[in-house]
């Protein structure tokens, strides 16, 4: 192992504080579920996961699993995978993947992680691991990453995603309802008269929006109370993260289709105009 | 074979050796993931909690596999292959089905999202997702540095003996200047292609034609293509002694370079 003074530092801390590193023994899991669950890093609540994760993976060896205890418990947890990896044609290569890094707060601050690093590096080497690294984006690599001399490797995989239920759009609703609701005549307007906006948008659960003065929110099925009842495609989902522009046309493009339909706009022409020039020019 | 003959099933015991070799031709092109062996597969798929025989859809015409995918937990599909020799047109009905019944799958399960991460240049599949109204944005990166730098030069160029010329052998020193790395690496490599390609850690007696001076960051960097020759010159992270062989030196770079583009599957982010 390669020490330099701020690990020497770090070593002696751990010492006087008797924290010490050593590999996993069968016994550790439900505290190492526990270290990961208090940080935030528990795939799933129950030992079963991790075990299938770790220690029935292939090629599975108890220092791929590394521990920081003090007492008798563990206030950290380091883990890594060794695997074949493809790097490029009729190539394989041992490559040494490292995640699940954890360290419970009151253990923070110690140069753990970098002391587990160095110990599963040394194993690493001896084993004849040809590449360390893990699973990463420009901000995490910069951040935690680049300190340790690795380097960034661009890939062509592309991630598409689609919004299946309301739950992850219920946050950017109420997000959304902050913005608005900074300004006073909007909210003193909303506050009267909440606007609640039934949703018909293709292949995806029927939902309604409620605009009160409190705030924006967005709930399943329809509200048997509406002013509007839009009709949509999943499409103008998409595109309202896509920016102003490309809404814009999107929102154009439907009206013109008639794929965006709004009814009940002249029931309540009265109430949606005066909300419109509040919007506009009052703050 | 027909569109209209594909139709989807779902994962039998057995299926496991015909999946895992038509994984390795629809991404024979590409690097970066764990080559899939039977085991491996099992492991990572059939073993996985949460994944269940009705989660794995498959699409296959008369014992020949056309293309599977498998939908894990959470909405996340962690593999997709299509058999790289069909038509577009197949190609397009297979992505079709194949992302109809995981979406089903996945609404049934209750899941609130689906994702699925795939190489960008797969444009017939690219053009699927986004009819599906699917949104697109750049997947996982990997970050690493390279460890027994000696062993994995020396992989590296007996795998590209055939590319080298035969009259070529120059006796290289790499000189490693030692970094941030937590781990200690040679400090000198002499690497010689004659008779046969040798990479020798911290040689007793050091007889070399061409001096390399650089860093392990600085070498992985040239090995994964992040950073040219003359770059690397330019930042002073490479010097070559005598600079007359700097075209020597470009040749061996260009032998270590990867050349596959990488792509990272789902099932292989850990």
């Amino acid at each position: 192992m390669v020490k330099d003074n701020s690990m020497q530092n770090n070593t002696n801390l751990m010492k006087s504080k008797k924290i010490g590193i050593r590999g996993y023994v069968p016994g550790d899991e439900a505290q190492i579920v526990n270290v990961l669950d208090i940080c935030g890093l528990l795939d799933s609540p129950d030992k079963s996961f991790w075990h299938w994760k770790h220690t029935h993976r292939p090629g599975f060896m108890p220092w791929n699993v590394q521990v920081a205890q003090s007492d008798k418990k563990i206030t950290g947890c380091f883990h890594v995978a060794i695997l074949p990896i493809k790097i490029d044609e009729n190539i394989e290569i041992p490559f040494c993947f490292g995640g699940d890094f954890a360290v419970l707060p009151e253990s923070r601050g110690l140069g753990l992680p970098r002391e587990a690093m160095a110990s599963l590096d040394a194993y690493a080497v001896e084993k004849k691991v040809l590449f360390r690294g893990g699973f990463s984006n420009t901000d995490l690599f910069e951040k935690v990453y680049k300190q340790f001399g690795d380097v960034l490797i661009p890939t062509v995989t592309t991630e598409y995603s689609k919004i299946l239920g309301i739950r992850p759009l219920q946050r950017k609703v109420k997000e959304m309802g902050a913005k608005f609701l900074t300004r006073q005549a909007i909210k003193k307007a909303l506050f009267q008269t909440p606007l609640v906006v039934n949703l018909n948008i293709n292949n995806f659960p029927s939902c309604h929006l409620i605009c009160s003065g409190q705030g924006f929110s967005l709930d399943s099925g329809h509200s048997a109370d509406y002013h509007l009842l839009v009709s949509m495609p999943y499409r103008l989902l998409v595109d309202m993260t896509r920016g102003k522009r490309t809404l814009l046309k999107s929102v154009l493009i439907s009206a013109i289709n008639r794929s965006l339909r709004i009814r009940g706009i002249l029931k309540n022409l009265t109430w949606l105009s005066s909300l419109f020039w509040r919007t506009i020019f009052f703050h | 074979m027909q569109k209209d003959t594909q139709t989807v099933r779902n994962y039998r015991e057995g299926d496991e050796e015909p999946i895992v070799v038509l994984w390795g031709r629809a991404y024979a092109s590409f690097a970066g993931y764990v080559p899939r062996t039977v085991e491996y597969w099992r492991w990572c798929i059939l073993e996985r909690p949460g994944v269940s025989n009705e989660d794995i859809f498959i699409i296959d015409e008369e014992d020949k596999f056309v293309a599977y995918c498998v939908l894990g937990p959470k909405g996340k599909v962690l593999e997709l292959a299509i058999e790289p020799n069909l038509t577009v047109k197949e190609k397009k009905n297979a992505a079709k089905l194949l992302i109809h019944a995981a979406e089903k799958r996945a609404i049934d399960r209750g899941d609130e999202s689906i994702k699925i991460e795939l190489p960008c240049t797969d444009i017939v599949t690219s053009e699927v997702l986004k009819k599906f109204d699917y949104r697109d944005t750049p997947g996982q990166m990997i970050h690493g540095v390279v460890m027994n730098i000696d062993t994995m030069i020396e992989k590296i160029l007996n795998s590209r003996k055939g590319e080298i010329a035969a009259n070529w052998f120059p006796v290289f020193l790499l000189v490693i200047n030692s970094d941030h790395a937590l781990f200690a690496s040679p400090n000198q490599l002499l690497i010689k292609f004659n008779p046969e390609i040798t990479v020798e850690p911290d040689p007793a007696f050091v007889t070399y034609d061409i001096k390399v001076t650089s860093d392990l960051t600085t070498l992985t960097k040239l090995i994964f293509r992040q950073i040219s020759v003359d770059d690397a010159l330019k930042k002073s992270c490479l010097s070559i002694s005598p600079f007359s062989e700097k075209n020597n030196c470009c040749v061996l770079f260009k032998l270590l370079a990867v050349s596959h583009p990488w792509y990272v599957p789902l099932a292989d982010v850990w």
